[in-house]
């Protein structure tokens, strides 16, 4: 099975480094795919990744064309949601605040990613779990990635697929 | 009496690897208790079994709890007050599969330089 994973776009490794954690490719979110800032302004996102938590700026984005969507804070929009479903988009669940944060925060966020988590699987969503590392240290192994997706809440069938196949869809056509 | 069923990982350390390799051994035992908590520490049965080469190193775990460890190793970002990252290269059930996995890797790496 081929792995892949979605970085910002500072963040600096080797090939070696990319094969030794087990991935096929790590996709940069900025140099590979376009990353828009939802909460900024609502422009076309035609096959971008939009990012945020303003809904309504998110749904003209999902229905522009976006082909994955990433919300801040993983704040629960119902109606972005539902749109964002029927339109086909993918649903990115980072890993970056988690990893990165320490103590009580670490533990809101590992709520917050499990409810949405548990919300988008009720809805038969198409999820990819991504590490989105901002640098070489906060990157992760595939098999780290599974056992996060694991741990929030995904079967291990969900956990593989939202590494490998979803996360490619978001690159393909 | 049931015998305890092992797995073992290989995993990689972001640093260079330090020559006090018990002191190294102690803090990151220290970081994955306070990932765990006390009250879950002890079934895991962790321990360092080799420095095969490099930042490499291979651990024990329980069958229990190796898919924990991997999430521990994910979240322990300090180590000893120093930055830190651990990645979880593969996981057996005997060191041998994963040092033939490491110089099959490193052999790899060497042909393609």
């Amino acid at each position: 099975m081929a792995y892949y994973d979605i970085v910002s776009e500072g963040c600096d490794f080797s090939e070696d480094f990319q094969k030794r954690l087990g991935f096929s490719k790590v996709f940069s979110a900025g140099k590979d795919i376009g990353i828009y800032d939802a909460d900024k302004k609502a422009g076309d996102c035609d096959g971008c990744i939009a990012y945020g938590s303003n809904a309504s700026n998110m749904i003209h984005m999902v229905r522009s064309g976006a082909k994955a969507i990433m919300l801040k804070d993983f704040k629960i929009e119902k109606k972005l949601l539902e749109i964002a479903i029927e339109n086909g988009c993918v649903l990115l669940v980072p890993f970056n605040g988690i990893i990165s944060s320490y103590g009580f925060e670490r533990s809101r966020n590992l709520f917050k990613a499990s409810k949405f988590l548990s919300y988008a699987t009720k809805k038969d969503a198409k999820i990819s779990f991504i590490s989105m590392a901002s640098s070489k240290m906060d990157m992760c192994s595939y098999m780290q990635l599974v056992e996060l997706a694991k741990m929030l809440g995904a079967s291990e069938e969900e956990a593989r697929d939202g590494i490998s196949k979803t996360t490619k869809s978001v690159f393909d056509g | 009496m049931i015998r305890e069923k092992h797995r073992y990982l290989l995993v990689e350390y972001n640093n260079e690897m330090p020559q006090d390799r018990t002191a190294f051994s102690k803090t990151l035992h220290k970081e994955i208790m306070s990932c765990f908590g006390q009250l879950h520490y002890f079934k895991g049965s962790f321990r360092i079994m080799e420095f095969p080469s490099g930042n490499f190193f291979i651990i024990r775990s329980s069958l229990n709890e190796y898919e924990n460890l991997i999430r521990a190793f994910a979240l322990i970002k300090r180590l000893g007050g120093d930055d830190a990252a651990f990645y979880t290269l593969r996981s057996s059930g005997t060191i041998k599969a994963l040092k033939q996995y490491l110089s099959k890797m490193q052999k790899d790496a060497e042909g393609t330089e």
